[in-house]
């Protein structure tokens, strides 16, 4: 169109809009017939346009993608599960059939409603429900393999199992008394089990018992998984649930908002607290329900419901279902007493007297003395004589099981399949030790006994447990030395340990039933793995003077040494050593090893050809043990795996190597061994604690507990120069840097959805934080920058592992890196620009002074005997420590990835303080630089200190304390890796 | 996630004017990842049954963009031509892209008004949009600005004036005419 010709156009359209819409055909009749046709098509697109283009386009692109998403997310990876299809929708939130990408197999994923993941106070508690939910290791519970978070929606991915759920199955009408009471007795097993680790489910009912279709994952048809243990309180929300009639949403006391009605004890309808005694009321309904097809408690409201539960006695069963008996009838009774203390006390009373049920159900006939009656029960419904003989009959039956104890051995029915189509996809964890103070462990060949370390740091004794009385005996008793790395001789006649002191490691022996101990041999560095024939060891011996570690073998008396291996000192001890692990033929040895992309893999060494072969491809940091199934087809691994940086049992075929996850939860599994028939295996499982504490330098012994997540501050705390606080927290349920004032209020998360985030310093202007975070894609830890309220993350450092930042009053930022395959200092300006390096020797910073930029390191001192890790300070330009001193080690006290001193500048810079920990409890010390002796600042008597941080003026500390517990944990029923 | 700082985004803006391909490098990540904040947003208020109210957060996004208070009064309409621009191309390329990707997946003629929302292939729309802008260009060069401005820049009337230095009127006028002529052309042309 012409120019002129387009300008009349819009002369005569804009004339036209400015006229009322029935006089624009006068318009459009004058117009020029050329122009008429063009005029009238703008003047219907302006009538039918309406809001187009209106909203800006970002709204309008965002919208779209919106739709996109939700309308095909199958299809989609979330974190690593790929969406399948979509399994149910509801209150709960949506539930998806996935594939986990990395291990292949199917998972349940159920995302979070957003409302629920808004509410920061309901998803905390969710957190550490379903942290304690995860731990459950039970044929009969859903396995929760992890709680994850993907663009800020919340999932849960589990176990995925095809079948129904019990609503389905019972759909309105009496099911047969034989499959009721099976499916109840296997809820009870279920029960048992999360009971005993304090875990409460609060809302059992038919919608939270999925049955097995059979046919598939090696399970029988009819097995029974109980699903959202702890949690399914917690995820329900206000408006879920239109299935049934009522359905109340009282708060408790502690704010929660408690379960389904109909299956509601009287207890939760009062809004009590409950216990494990509220399971049992509910699982008698369900059992109710299943023998007659109808719940016991109804009411058309929630209150007259509620009043139900309260007062009134349920319809008899037998009333309902002529074909019930009696004692059954009698047994659902005393799970629905409404005073709890009436009740089945525990899931295993209740399920001992349904199994008496099963077993006696054939003599109806038996005649019982009514004298033997359960009198002290209130009994309200006596419907029939015949019943009340019954119900008489189990009563006694019970007595009568109590009085000869345990010996009464009862035919269980066998539930689970052996067939697992994953290894290791059941087990059962029982925890053989609760003082929390165990710190290695080992099982010996024939499964009988569990040696094992109790003790902190310098204090630690070696017990022998008997597993089948749970007795232990002291076999070596403490003496100031630090014992790890155990293991038996395949005969199980001996015990091997490493006992470190300041001086060297040394290889010991002891008899299993103790005696005294004798040397086997000196510098040693990892356990010593035994030659099935017991004739020969292997172990890992480093070399710090030549920077090298080498794989030896050596006879049983430990002489005639033979080098199997040698690499440099890093790629066996990056992280913790790499225990070997000699295979069950003979043949070879496996053991961990860096390899040059910087994870630890398991390398398996053939003892004919000293050759190595790389087994596993993973993205580990660190491997901690290594040991062979007995059939040599596989290894079993504890390692920390760069997403989650916790310990974890996995599983790698042997010579395959495909690695498959056994657990999948928030805690750490370290020392891992196995019986010589594979039945059972041990390991030492840790948990720990942490919170930001405040004190001041009038009374620092006086802290003040500021944070309360249990995860805070163990991963670095900060002070800004205005006096607030940077700390690495879990908080977000990822390792996230939080911005906070001193008393913990207006605590705010700095970074968010990208990697760990963690040990920060914030520049002496007070604008940026500096700190460290694996959020790349290739998962390297990195300095970053943001601005001091979050905004902008910057990469400063692009090397493989450049870590531990340091704030120096000049802006600048003093680093580890180890950019040239070991640790080395290095220094690079807060703005950015190019890194300069201040050591090449073997070095980390760890303190920078605040008046005078010199910087303390540790460094690995090859001059002197032993060699050793010291500390030392050298001048803000680098080069050797003048002065050197020789700080308590904190191995061990600390997570993974931590093991060196915590070490500050006092704020005069004229001090060192260091952390010192005895007999569990750290305190901090500070050293004068000039010399002197040491002072001890802190006088606490409890708890571990895992890292702290004085304020600019050094009238404050800010401390990260808490308890770290291990125990020893019992792996039991270990399935067998059968069609492998 | 952290805020973007409107100043940085101000910076790269300025480079990318300059012709750094780099600076064009870093703002595309930052605007994607507003975007898809934003897409999450209405994903969530919509899963929660909320009506999609979200005029202050989308003003939000476009303040985030643009350092609006720190930016000297004279360049303050350059930036906003410039941030106009950025997202005009970014938004495409992203809509190209997905077109591409879902090329073959039975993508529906669609109608472009404000229900495109719900249309299966809605990045067409824009991809179409930014032609047929293009073709208004060459017939009327103010009024594809004023269109870029508006839509692509989030600008009211009163800034589009300010930066194309004309009246309020004006760019009313032309953003009716603009608006017609671009409905019609998308939907009865071609």
């Amino acid at each position: 169109m012409k120019p002129e010709r387009w300008q009349e156009l819009e002369k005569l359209f804009q004339d036209a809009l400015a006229q009322p819409p029935e006089k624009r055909a006068q318009i459009v009749q004058n117009a020029n017939e050329d122009l008429r046709p063009h005029l009238q098509a703008l003047l219907a697109a302006h009538e039918q346009a309406g809001t187009f283009i209106e909203s800006p386009a970002i709204d309008v692109a965002a919208r779209n993608i919106a739709k996109l998403k939700e309308r095909s997310i199958i299809g989609k990876v979330i974190g690593h599960y790929r969406l399948l299809e979509q399994l149910g929708a509801g209150g709960m939130g949506e539930v998806y059939l996935a594939q986990d990408v990395s291990l292949g197999r199917q998972v349940a994923l159920k995302f979070l409603p957003s409302d629920f993941t808004s509410d920061l106070e309901r998803l905390r508690r969710f957190e550490q429900e379903a942290r304690a939910a995860s731990s459950l290791n039970h044929p009969n519970i859903l396995t929760i393999y992890e709680i994850g978070e993907s663009d800020s929606s919340r999932y849960i991915a589990s176990e995925f199992i095809e079948g129904v759920t019990l609503r389905e199955r019972i759909a309105g009408k009496p099911m047969s008394v034989d499959e009721a009471v099976d499916i109840a007795m296997q809820v009870t097993d279920a029960l048992i089990s999360a009971h005993s680790k304090g875990i409460v489910h609060r809302d059992i009912k038919p919608e939270n018992i999925m049955i097995s279709g059979g046919g598939q994952h090696g399970q029988k048809e009819g097995h029974v998984k109980v699903v959202d243990f702890g949690i399914a309180k917690l995820t329900e929300t206000q408006t879920s649930g239109t299935d049934l009639p009522t359905r109340p949403l009282l708060s408790t006391s502690e704010g929660i908002t408690i379960g389904t009605a109909p299956y509601m004890s009287p207890e939760q309808a009062e809004g009590l607290k409950v216990d494990a005694r509220t399971d049992i009321w509910s699982l008698s309904v369900v059992l109710y329900e299943m023998l007659s097809g109808h719940v016991p408690f109804e009411g058309a409201t929630r209150s007259r419901l509620i009043v139900s539960i309260l007062e009134k006695e349920p319809r008899a069963l037998n009333d309902l279902n002529e074909n019930i008996p009696a004692a059954l009838a009698w047994i659902v009774r005393k799970g629905l007493r409404k005073d709890r203390e009436d009740r089945y006390q525990t899931a295993r009373e209740f399920q001992n007297d349904l199994k008496e049920f099963r077993k006696r159900s054939e003599v109806a006939d038996a005649r019982t003395d009514d004298k033997h009656g359960v009198t002290t029960t209130r009994v309200t419904d006596t419907s029939s004589r015949r019943s009340r003989r019954f119900m008489l009959m189990v009563g006694a039956a019970v007595i009568a099981v109590t009085a000869i104890g345990l010996g009464v051995k009862y035919i269980l029915p066998k539930f689970i399949a052996h067939t697992a189509a994953t290894p290791f996809s059941k087990f059962n964890l029982t925890r053989l030790t609760t003082h929390g103070k165990a710190s290695s462990a080992v099982i010996s060949p024939d499964g009988k006994y569990v040696v094992h370390v109790i003790g902190t740091l310098e204090q630690k004794s070696l017990w022998l447990r008997h597993i089948a009385t749970g007795s232990d005996k002291e076999i070596l008793p403490s003496n100031g030395s630090d014992i790890s790395n155990l293991s038996f001789s395949p005969d199980g006649n001996h015990i091997y340990f490493v006992r470190a002191t300041s001086a060297d490691n040394v290889l010991e022996t002891i008899p299993v039933l103790g005696g005294p101990s004798h040397v086997i041999i000196h510098d040693v560095d990892s356990s010593a793995s035994f030659s099935p024939d017991s004739q020969r060891f292997v172990f890992v011996r480093g070399d710090p003077r030549n920077k090298s570690a080498s794989l030896i073998m050596a006879n049983a008396e430990g002489i005639g040494e033979e080098k199997l291996i040698t690499h440099k000192i890093d790629d066996f001890f990056f992280g913790t050593a790499g225990n070997p692990a000699w295979s069950p033929d003979g043949e070879r040895v496996a053991v961990a090893l860096r390899g040059s992309d910087s994870y630890t893999n398991v390398v398996v060494i053939d003892l004919k050809s000293h050759t190595e072969k790389r087994l596993t491809s993973q993205q580990w940091n660190a491997i901690h043990s290594i040991c062979w199934l007995p059939d040599g087809t596989g290894v079993l691994i504890t390692a920390i795996d760069a997403e989650r940086k916790n310990t974890q049992i996995f599983y790698s075929a042997y010579p395959g190597g495909n690695v498959e996850r056994v657990t999948n939860d928030l805690n750490n599994y370290e020392d891992l061994s196995i019986t010589s028939d594979g039945s059972g295996a041990v390991t030492v499982r840790s948990e720990g604690e942490s919170d930001v504490w405040i004190s001041s330098i009038d009374d620092l012994t006086n802290a003040k507990q500021i944070t309360s997540n249990k995860f805070d501050g163990v991963g670095g705390i900060a002070w800004t120069p205005d006096g607030k606080l940077v700390h690495s927290s879990n908080e977000s349920g990822r390792r996230d840097l939080w911005l906070m004032k001193v008393d913990g209020t207006d605590n705010h998360q700095l970074t968010a959805n990208a990697g760990l985030n963690l040990v920060a310093c914030v520049s002496a202007d007070g604008k940026y934080v500096i700190f460290n975070s694996n959020r790349t894609a290739n998962g390297s830890m990195n300095l970053w920058r943001t601005n001091i309220d979050g905004s902008n993350p910057t990469q400063l450092t692009f090397g493989g592992h450049d870590v531990a930042p340091q704030c120096t009053s000049d802006n600048q930022i003093i680093y580890t890196s180890d950019a040239q395959g070991h640790g080395s200092i290095w220094k690079i300006p807060a703005e950015g620009g190019k890194a300069a390096r201040l050591t090449d020797y073997y070095s980390s910073a760890v303190a920078v002074s605040p008046t005078d930029g010199r910087i303390a390191i540790t460094f690995l001192d090859d001059k002197a005997t032993p060699v050793r890790r010291r500390t030392g300070v050298i001048s803000p330009n680098g080069g050797f420590p003048a002065t050197v001193f020789d700080f308590p080690a904190l191995f061990g006290t600390l997570g993974p990835g931590f093991y060196g001193q915590i070490i500050s500048w006092t704020s005069d810079g004229k001090s060192l303080t260091y952390v010192d920990t005895k007999d569990g409890v750290s305190n901090i010390w500070s050293q004068p630089v000039a010399g002197g002796p040491p002072k001890q600042l802190t006088h606490f008597n409890s708890d571990l200190i895992f890292y702290y941080a004085w304020s600019r003026d050094g009238k404050k500390l800010a401390l990260a304390r808490g308890r770290k517990t291990s125990d020893v944990v019992l792996i039991k029923d270990l399935q067998g890796k059968t069609g492998n | 996630m952290p805020g973007t700082s409107p100043h940085q985004v101000t910076q790269l803006l300025l480079d990318w004017s300059n012709g750094s391909q780099a600076a064009l490098d870093e703002l595309i990540p930052l605007v994607d990842r507003e975007l898809h904040r934003l897409a999450h947003h209405y994903m969530r208020q919509e899963r929660a049954g909320h009506t999609l109210q979200t005029t202050a957060l989308v003003n939000e996004v476009y303040l985030k963009l643009v350092d609006q208070k720190h930016v000297h009064w004279k360049n303050r309409a350059h930036f906003f031509a410039l941030s106009a621009q950025l997202m005009r191309r970014i938004l495409v390329d992203h809509a190209r892209k997905r077109n591409y990707a879902k090329r073959g997946g039975g993508a529906n003629k669609i109608t472009f008004d404000d229900v495109m929302v719900v249309s299966p292939s809605p990045g067409k729309d824009l991809v179409a949009l930014n032609d047929a802008l293009e073709r208004l260009a060459a017939i009327d060069e103010r009024k594809s600005r004023v269109v870029e401005l508006r839509f692509f820049g989030g600008l009211s009337v009163e800034e589009t004036a300010e930066v194309l230095g004309v009246s309020p009127l004006t760019v009313k006028r032309d953003w009716s005419m603009a608006k017609a002529w671009l409905y019609n052309s998308l939907n009865n042309e071609a």
